[in-house]
């Protein structure tokens, strides 16, 4: 509860936690690559490209950035549902294999055979890429419960969105995440809709953080278009869950720009929510505003980040158009562990 | 010297309606900045920028009927490209005959994967997107129980 509070100062601004430079300068480069990345996703999915399932996290980059930035990159586990292309390029998996993955080709990080929900990283510590909604809050749970078992000190980063919040397996979860006290930080992306369906339509008590109060974990609501604010919360969060505290919910509150999913018009929300967001509210814009404002960068630099950024994407997204398709032979392979 | 196509918008789109453009030729435009509004059977989906650049020509007039996906629908020239780039633009060779592949195109890949002489990522793309649609016959995004 007292959490709670923390947050609502935190939103008057009079508080709010500032970023050094490098600090800056990497949440800035972290979220363009996002942003670059799911355009030209999108663009290749309309070019028939990409087939099956594309969930942009387009707007919501500042809540997966500040909340790694904020990690042990490589050491805390981090799982999250099918929005999770900027979940894997900022835990550091290489944007042509993500890219290759979309469009079904041999040098995917699932050799083709995943797509965009279905990829994962031992070496960094990513477990997915879930396409069962809620699914990966009771997998997030078990990984925190590993955490505890062998003692490694790492930390269970557990994403899942407002839809997924009211699934009954999150309660589950809960419920023994606190029981054991385990090193699980749960941060819940809420973009306002459940697929088509706003918060208000869809959940009983919509203030989310709050969801854990029968288990007696703490939450807080963050704006999760401030990468600060997200960064300093999940700190926070992290600290507790390493501390041996047990769990700990983070709700933050963003917006994603494109409709659900590729073929989603979108039409269940109206044109002035989503352009106040973009003028308003937007993550990398804010950065930006910053790091003009306190000279951290002139407009140049910022630019050659940006055509650093743009070549990154072009050569993952001509990899991933050019690369061969596994060959049948795959069909076989990785269903059983082998020896 | 990006070409905007006419994009698919769901797995099963063959074609499309162009309803409106929402930029005019000259205008600049920035990733993310809505071009134009597309029609399909289901419904009315907007098509946005990728690059930033300048608008140097719209291909399809507004209202048009059945335009085939990856049909270039309009030209945005991006820093340092010039118009002449048009004419190259405007030629889109057609995908099976296309005999003069670009000749680091020819002979990328291995041998074990014929079937990919495209002659230009662009054509690659459209035959690509044929197969591919040909294989996801009948499914269609956002009414799996997955989601």
């Amino acid at each position: 509860m007292a959490r709670k509070a923390v947050a609502t100062n935190a939103k008057t601004q009079s508080n709010t936690p500032q970023f050094t430079k490098e600090q800056e300068l990497a949440a800035y480069q972290e979220m363009l690559l996002i942003r670059r990345f799911e355009e030209k996703a999108g663009q290749m999915y309309g070019m028939g490209l990409i087939g099956g399932f594309c969930h942009l996290y387009i707007g919501q980059e500042a809540v997966v950035t500040g909340v790694t930035m904020a990690s042990k990159k490589g050491e805390d586990a981090q799982i999250t549902g099918y929005r999770d292309h900027g979940h894997m390029l900022v835990m550091g998996l290489e944007p042509r294999g993500v890219m290759a993955e979309l469009t079904g080709r041999a040098g995917g990080l699932s050799g083709g055979k995943g797509g965009s929900m279905h990829m994962f990283s031992l070496e960094h510590k990513f477990y997915g890429g879930n396409g069962i909604v809620g699914a990966q809050v009771s997998l997030g749970t078990g990984l925190a419960f590993a955490n505890k078992y062998r003692g490694d000190d790492t930390v269970s980063i557990t994403y899942f969105g407002d839809g997924a919040a009211n699934q009954g397996q999150v309660y589950e979860s809960f419920n023994m995440a606190k029981l054991w006290n385990l090193p699980v930080v749960y941060v819940i992306e809420n973009n306002k809709y459940a697929m088509g369906t706003s918060v208000e339509r869809s959940s009983a008590t919509t203030d989310f953080s709050q969801r854990g109060q029968s288990f007696d974990i703490p939450g807080e609501q963050v704006d999760g278009m401030d990468v600060r604010l997200v960064h300093d919360a999940a700190e926070r969060a992290i600290a507790h869950a390493r501390a041996g505290k047990g769990p700990y919910i983070l709700e933050m509150l963003t917006y994603r720009y494109r409709g659900h999913s590729m073929s989603d018009p979108a039409k269940y929300r109206t044109k002035d929510e989503v352009t106040k967001y973009r003028q308003e509210r937007d993550p990398i814009e804010q950065v930006k505003a910053r790091i003009i404002e306190e000279k951290h960068a002139t407009e140049e630099e910022l630019k050659e980040i940006e055509t650093k950024i743009r070549a990154i994407v072009t050569e993952a997204a001509d990899f991933a158009t050019n690369d061969p398709e596994p060959d049948a032979s795959e069909l076989w392979t990785d269903i059983t562990i082998g020896a | 010297m990006p070409n905007i196509l006419m994009p698919a918008l769901s797995p099963t789109m063959e074609e499309g309606k162009l309803s409106k453009w929402l930029v005019k030729e000259g205008d600049s435009v920035s990733p993310g900045d809505v071009l134009a509004e597309i029609e399909t059977d289901k419904a009315t989906m907007e098509v946005e920028s990728v690059d930033s650049g300048i608008v140097n020509k719209l291909l399809v007039s507004e209202g048009t009927d059945n335009v085939k996906v990856n049909t270039p629908i309009a030209i945005v020239l991006v820093e340092g490209e010039k118009a002449e780039d048009l004419k190259v633009a405007e030629t889109v060779p057609e995908p099976a005959e296309a005999p003069a592949a670009n000749a680091d195109n020819a002979h990328n890949g291995d041998d074990a994967e014929p079937a990919r002489d495209c002659g230009s990522a662009k054509v690659c793309a459209r035959q690509r997107s044929r197969s591919s649609r040909r294989r996801r016959d009948g499914r269609d995004d956002g009414s799996a129980g997955l989601e």
